[in-house]
């Protein structure tokens, strides 16, 4: 060290820390990293260049594609009888077998076929499903399948659903628990939309949870097929899974299953919030004489949050009989029980409500002036 | 071994392994956030968020924007955000203590009248005046408050207070938001993989030069002007790099005030925004995460790569001074708040890394580059400066800093692919060249100001004067 600092003359002890340094990373490493990123610019900026170009290229071809497509397309949809399909192929064949065989342009024509099937429906969609079926497309969506790679096993899924390939609900129903998410979710939905009500069984066997993104995406689905069909509801609201508990109340909900309700009401001793808030939902909408009684007996025992959804569902289905109890929850600490009681008993007493109410509490005391001028004003 | 030699081998090793730190980091956000950007991108392609848009399941939404002397383009604003694709959604106007006639343009144009609303107030803010609905049925959704004047967190904190939904999205009023923004950032809270989502966020992006009509963004241009082009840039890297690295690890501190969503119950309970910061939106994920890890609730902070939200950048350095002045006084108010998580493990992530990191690479990095330069001037002028080892340095450091860019404006072109003119590549990489000599050393020196300004003890945010987007069209 010494000899190298009296050779270069750094002879002091700033100099020689700043040696110290380019001992551990000289200059020419330096230059060399810099010649690296250089050339990895380089390399990046030719990269984009040739992607940009090829996705052009590719974007260009699909369009060219889509213009030949559209024409058998367009003509097929509005195709009165399987004998005119029949003459519409026949007329371009050749050209079609051509493009089929290969893979680019098989998959702009499932695609075309797939966002075609999206936008109509009846004997036209079923016309778009001759298509698919007549080129033996789905061979070629089945495979994909069997793919590595989720997203194309999840298109895969979603493409077979929805051009309505029921002969493959047995290799779609496989799906249905399966640990990758996107494919599950597809599956789910797969089934749901082929045979309705009766794809809903994975319910009873899956452990993974059903988001409520995915529950809406199933009541979507659920919604085209007719006609409420008996399921295994009761059996679901048991279930260990409380996603499941939680999407059999949103279908006793949407279908308006009143046998269900005491089955409803024992939902409401659950662990999860979750569960019980829906089933505060579920019993709004199917609520009978009783219910409010027994959703005044889960208020001591219930979380604040349900407790203010019980308030709040008084609002809609409260009888004369809680307006003892709301009477309590009027001086509770927290405002919006406040409000959310005042509100219940209005609505039960819609004559004398506000009477009711001043009676039972300082009407000038904070902050019931403000609560009496909102409900006032929601008369109004 | 004298104290000159320790000092100056502190001061060499020092900075010199925290560059070889930061580096290793910004490489590995770089390459980790590939993954989480691309399989965004591909399950993007089965959601199909027309089917929740209307339905009654679909979660109610409370949307909250501040305005502040915003009379030029506040009814515009308005009816942008009313036009909105969610169905089931209130907007919250919150008029703080507005010089303008701000409210008398919203008041006259929507037919507003005063009402009588109890509201449980949880949050302690500053009085409300008056609360507003409209007379006129098509504006239903629409409430406007008028309060004193007490800063954009006691604003929101307001809109916190009288928002009735479970989550709530605040935005900027001047923000121009995506179609189906609204659906794209309630989705993560709905998705339920056993941890709860508090707070989503999404890429902002920049409205200059922007085509715009009715409100919307119809075509997207690469800004004309230096400044907001060079901030264009930043921003490509900040959100697409950056933060999807971050949010794939669930240690994201940050989502931009310009438009974020959070669990109302989660935010309240948190304690809303803090009126004693000027990086309130910092600084409330901050603390709402926090909350979370002492409660030890498994939770997320998720965030969206899409571009879902545009904002006008600053193309004055003054505007943007005082922005940035701001953003650093912000980052170190937050960071003192919440010192108990240096490197706490009882804060997980949050404290071992997300914390270090912000406190080390993001709060000290203006200083220490400061400090380096006024070094490196000291040694010029003693004539001890290792001329050869400087410029190898010096090489290396830009065309790593031009290396990180490439990779961000790659990343944007293999995913959203905004800047599609001919010529708009060339004119990113050209600014990512010209970054360093001139934008980067003034973002530093604001931001030293604003360690200075704030041991000054400076608080407020200054003047954001804005063009607004109307003048900002273009044919």
């Amino acid at each position: 060290m010494e000899r190298i600092t009296s050779m270069v003359g750094y002879n002091t002890p700033l100099q020689s820390g700043m040696l110290r340094i380019s001992f551990i990373v000289q200059a020419y490493h330096l230059f060399l990293l810099t010649a690296f990123f250089l050339l990895v610019i380089a390399f990046l900026v030719i990269y984009v260049a040739v992607y940009l170009k090829g996705r052009r290229k590719k974007l260009d071809i699909r369009h060219r594609l889509k213009l030949q497509y559209s024409d058998i397309i367009g003509q097929s949809i509005i195709a009165g009888s399987t004998a005119e399909l029949n003459d519409i192929v026949n007329a371009r064949q050749g050209s079609l077998q051509q493009w089929l065989t290969h893979p680019f342009a098989r998959k702009v024509f499932i695609d075309e076929l797939f966002r075609a099937s999206k936008m109509i429906s009846g004997d036209a969609a079923g016309n778009i499903i001759w298509l698919y079926n007549h080129f033996q497309l789905h061979v070629y969506t089945e495979k994909n399948l069997h793919s590595k790679r989720w997203n194309v096993v999840a298109k895969a899924i979603q493409r077979l659903a929805g051009l309505e390939q029921k002969q493959l609900i047995k290799s779609i129903y496989r799906f249905t628990n399966s640990r990758e998410d996107h494919i599950r979710k597809q599956a789910q939905a797969a089934v749901v939309k082929l045979i309705g009500f009766e794809g809903l069984r994975f319910l009873g066997l899956t452990n993974m949870p059903i988001g409520k993104w995915q529950q809406l995406c199933l009541l979507h689905e659920l919604s085209f097929h007719t006609g409420y069909k008996e399921v295994q509801l009761k059996k679901w609201m048991l279930s260990p899974n409380a996603t499941v508990v939680c999407f059999a109340l949103m279908l006793v909900h949407t279908y308006r299953c009143y046998q269900l309700h005491d089955d409803v009401i024992a939902c409401m001793h659950h662990t999860d919030i979750a569960v019980k808030e829906e089933a505060m939902v579920t019993l709004k909408e199917i609520a009978g004489e009783t219910t409010s009684g027994k959703l005044v007996t889960f208020f001591c025992v219930g979380e604040p949050v349900i407790q203010l959804r019980i308030l709040q569902a008084l609002n809609e289905i409260g009888t004369p009989e809680e307006l003892a109890f709301l009477g309590t929850i009027l001086n509770h600490p927290d405002g919006n029980f406040k409000l959310a009681a005042a509100k219940a008993i209005k609505s039960i007493r819609q004559n004398d409500g506000l009477e009711i109410i001043k009676k039972n509490v300082s009407a000038l005391q904070d902050p019931w002036p403000s609560i009496i001028a909102h409900l006032q004003e929601e008369e109004i | 071994m004298s104290w000159k030699f320790i000092l100056y081998d502190l001061l060499s090793y020092g900075i010199f392994t925290y560059s070889v730190v930061l580096l290793c980091f910004y490489i590995f956000i770089a390459l980790y956030s590939i993954g989480e950007t691309k399989k965004y991108i591909r399950q993007s392609t089965f959601v199909n968020y027309n089917n929740i848009a209307g339905s009654p399941h679909a979660p109610s939404v409370s949307i909250l924007a501040p305005a502040y002397n915003e009379a030029a383009t506040i009814t515009e604003n308005v009816r942008s955000l009313l036009s909105i694709y969610y169905d089931k959604m209130e907007i919250i106007i919150i008029n703080d203590g507005s010089k303008d006639n701000s409210l008398q343009q919203l008041i006259d144009t929507y037919d507003l009248k005063p009402v009588a609303q109890y509201i449980p107030a949880p949050l302690h803010t500053k009085t409300i005046k008056s609360i507003y609905k409209s007379t006129n049925p098509v504006f239903k959704k629409l409430i406007v408050v008028d309060k004193e004047n007490g800063g954009k967190a006691d604003a929101l904190n307001v809109g916190i207070n009288v928002a009735s939904n479970r989550y709530i999205v605040c935005i900027d009023v001047d923000c121009i938001l995506e179609q189906d923004a609204m659906l794209k950032l309630i989705k993560p809270f709905m998705e339920g993989d056993g941890k709860q989502v508090i707070a989503t966020g999404g890429v902002v992006r920049i409205a200059n030069s922007c085509e715009i009509k009715n409100g919307k963004i119809v075509k997207v241009h690469l800004p004309k002007q230096f400044l907001p082009r060079m901030q264009t840039l930043e921003y490509i890297r900040a959100f697409l790099l950056a933060r999807m690295a971050w949010s794939r690890l669930n240690g994201l501190l940050l989502i931009s005030g310009a438009f974020g969503a959070f669990d109302r119950d989660i935010a309240i309970k948190a304690g809303g925004y803090n009126h004693n910061t000027v990086g309130e939106d910092m600084e409330l994920i901050v603390r709402m995460r926090r909350y979370m890890e002492e409660k030890k609730i498994p939770y997320k902070v998720a965030y969206i790569p899409e571009p879902l939200c545009w904002t006008e950048a600053p193309s004055s350095y003054k505007i943007l001074g005082r922005q940035r002045n701001r953003w650093a006084r912000g980052t170190v108010e937050t960071l003192k708040l919440h010192r108990k998580m240096f490197f706490n493990p009882q804060y997980g992530l949050l404290g071992l890394l997300s914390y270090p990191f912000w406190f080390f690479f993001e709060m000290l990095a203006p200083i220490i580059e400061f400090s380096g330069l006024i070094i490196f001037f000291i040694y010029c002028l003693l004539g001890i400066m290792n001329w050869p080892f400087f410029f190898a340095l010096l090489c290396f450091i830009l065309s790593f800093g031009l290396l990180y860019s490439t990779f961000a404006i790659v990343m944007e072109v293999m995913t959203y692919n905004q800047y599609k003119e001919k010529g708009d590549l060339s004119k990113l990489l050209l600014t990512a060249f010209l970054e360093p000599f001139i934008f980067h050393p003034f973002v530093v020196w604001v931001a030293i100001k604003g360690h200075i300004d704030l041991l000054r003890k400076k608080k407020g945010w200054g003047d954001m004067t804005r063009q607004g987007f109307q003048q900002k069209k273009t044919v």
